[in-house]
């Protein structure tokens, strides 16, 4: 066979590759819940909700060209807005999901506007203006409403259908498994904008934004809904983090949760579908291992081997890494997977009338392939 | 009535008086040659009909409507689309996906129903479909997976055309569409503009410094000059018309 392979999308043989794909993504899942130790679906479940925020990221900054340093604030907003009504409340937890995720809607509303006169790196300030102010606005509510330094997490206790009990190993599951729904729930919402009229729209509103509204995308509707969408969907990162955090106090959701956002965004391929999820996993066991073994280096001189310097290792690993690969692992491993096989779109309707002298012949005049 | 009847309009940019009191019509069907030489307020006033300026003052309807009073994403329901003198595509996207983003005021499906998934599918299926029948009726289907960035600029020129044909309005803008083009195929890109005209029966308002092609397809011209129209009827009156051979004269010979 010739290479590349080519596979016609959406054929038997598309299909049969992405049931493979899934299933084998489905049997790793059953395999660490059924193997793994409390504390290793703990870091899948941190691993999922970074993978959360970073698709949600993907949506505003990688498809709608919309930069925003915030999306840490939406996090935390969600993650304070289940802490305080579960515990303050007594709230459901579900119900504070909702909640949540509408309030996050709304203020990315409201972020929306200035966006729409403000680009780039303008907009990358007043969203940085945002994050900065949150810590502040967080320690007020403590400070006066919770009347504490801290607001305790949100305790999920597994629904009684699961079959699962409310102890820590049973939690653990329990949390391992809803973020892994979670997490392709909101896939799910992204890739199927992606893959629509609206999606179709939201790139021409980042290529080119006059064009855009010439073929008729109302660009303030279009750019502000988006925003708000992307923060709804931070938002159930925030919520998915305050169900396994044991307290939230105003640095929980800092101007660096917002940088590692866009670090595994960047890591694994802003505007690619299957890039923020690779990123995040990718940046965060990355991270992990870096944080546990750096400090046994002894060839590193004693101060760089603390865990903030492992952070500081890993945020040179990826700035390195995206020089080499500007568009991410998921853009590397495509071009790479390009030569041995490729998916290609399903051909044209053909030709009304074959005989038709006016309907003019492929192939292409010279000089215009490349 | 008139399709498209432009009074009165005037646009300055500080101090730049862009447009100064023009007035001309176009009737459905026709296609009308805008002529005049660079600076002349030509790309300006397609600007004002798209929406992308603002008129400082003077009025512009179109099949009844006021168009001054209609925001520029809603342009295209009206029934008008247009080509762009440099180019405003999507680099990133293939030429089958540009051609479908021109046909976006056809669609209805909005944030919810994409979402969702909710009845897009049948949709989505005859946009693609139309957006390659346009790419071949271009010439370009060969070319539907590619990404126009890096085209040669033909190239991107007709696919310029057949994204704004994807609205299928009934009256459409060409700035400049044979810039950049052979002899040939400046011929050929006539005969292409003269069979859209008829194929999809809408009306033209053609900006071209190629003389011979305006004057060779046009129904009507218009001429201007610093803003202000100098010369509108039949190309051979217009082309003999004295102001129109001062006004040209040292930039065409
Ligand atoms: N956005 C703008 N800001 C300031 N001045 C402008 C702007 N757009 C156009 N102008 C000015 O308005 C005048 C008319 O420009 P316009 O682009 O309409 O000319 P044109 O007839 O299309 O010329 P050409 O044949 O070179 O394309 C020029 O003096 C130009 O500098
Ligand atoms: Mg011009």
């Amino acid at each position: 066979m010739t290479m590349p392979i080519k596979i016609r999308e959406s054929s038997p043989l598309h299909w049969a590759l992405r049931v493979v794909g899934v299933s084998a993504l489905a049997a790793i899942a059953v395999y660490f819940a059924s193997n793994a130790a409390p504390s290793t679906l703990g870091k899948i479940t941190e691993a999922c909700t970074l993978a959360i925020a970073a698709v949600s990221l993907n949506l505003l900054l990688g498809f709608n060209g919309q930069i925003s340093l915030g999306h840490s604030t939406f996090a935390g907003l969600a993650a304070f807005t289940a802490g305080y009504s579960v515990n303050a409340w007594h709230w459901n937890p579900w119900v504070s999901l909702g909640v949540a995720c509408v309030l996050c809607f709304a203020l990315g509303l409201l972020l929306g506007l200035p966006a729409l006169r403000l680009k780039g790196p303008y907009l990358a300030l007043v969203t940085l203006a945002v994050a900065f102010v949150w810590p502040t606005v967080a320690r007020k509510f403590l400070q006066q409403t919770v009347k504490a330094s801290t607001l305790k997490g949100m305790r999920l206790r597994p629904p009684t259908w699961t079959g699962l009990a409310n102890n820590r190993v049973d939690r653990a599951l329990f949390l391992f498994w809803l973020s892994l729904v979670l997490l392709v729930i909101t896939y799910a919402i992204v890739r199927n904008l992606r893959k629509s009229r609206i999606g179709r729209s939201l790139v021409a509103v980042r290529d080119n934004e006059t064009a855009a509204a010439v073929m008729g995308v109302n660009l303030p509707f279009t750019k502000t809904v988006t925003f708000g969408i992307s923060a709804a969907l931070a938002g159930v990162a925030g919520w998915l983090a305050a169900a396994q955090l044991a307290t939230l106090d105003e640095n929980s959701f800092s101007i660096l949760t917002s940088i590692k956002y866009l670090l595994a965004l960047f890591l694994g391929g802003a505007a690619t579908l299957a890039g923020p999820v690779v990123g995040a996993f990718t940046y965060f066991f990355a991270d992990d291992l870096l944080k546990t073994n750096a400090p046994k280096w002894d060839f590193l001189p004693g101060p760089l081997s603390k865990g903030p310097v492992a952070s500081f290792l890993l945020g040179v690993l990826v700035i390195v890494f995206v020089f080499i690969a500007p568009l991410g692992l998921v853009g590397f491993v495509k071009a790479q997977g390009r030569k041995l096989a490729v998916v290609v779109p399903p051909p044209l309707r053909p030709a009304p009338k074959a005989s038709d002298p006016t309907a003019h012949a492929s192939p292409a005049p010279a000089g215009e392939v490349e | 009535m008139a399709m498209l009847d432009v009074q009165d309009v005037s646009v300055s940019f500080g101090g730049i008086v862009a447009l100064n009191g023009l007035s001309f019509s176009i009737e459905e069907g026709q296609i009308c040659g805008l002529i005049g030489p660079n600076g002349a307020g030509k790309t300006t006033m397609f600007n004002v009909i798209s929406r992308i300026y603002q008129a400082t003052s003077g009025r512009v309807s179109f099949r009844g409507h006021d168009l001054l009073q209609v925001p520029a994403h809603s342009i295209a329901r009206l029934g008008i689309a247009r080509t762009f003198q440099n180019l405003a595509l999507f680099p990133t996207m293939t030429l089958l996906e540009n051609v479908m983003v021109g046909g976006h005021s056809t669609g209805t499906a909005g944030f919810a129903r994409c979402t969702l998934r909710i009845r897009t599918g049948r949709a989505e299926r005859a946009l693609r479909d139309e957006a390659g029948d346009l790419l071949r009726s271009l010439r370009l289907d060969h070319l539907a997976f590619h990404p126009a960035a890096g085209l040669p600029f033909g190239t991107l020129k007709r696919l310029e055309i057949a994204r704004a044909l994807a609205a299928r309005p009934a009256f459409l803008l060409m700035d400049e569409p044979a810039s950049g083009l052979t002899h040939s195929e400046v011929d050929e890109l006539s005969e292409t503009i003269r069979s859209i005209r008829d194929e999809f029966k809408l009306a033209v308002l053609l900006v071209e410094h190629h003389m011979a092609m305006v004057m060779g397809i046009s129904d009507t011209v218009v001429a201007m000059e610093f803003g202000s129209k100098i010369a509108e009827g039949p190309p051979a009156l217009v082309q003999s018309n004295e102001r129109v051979i001062a006004a040209y004269l040292g930039t065409t010979p």
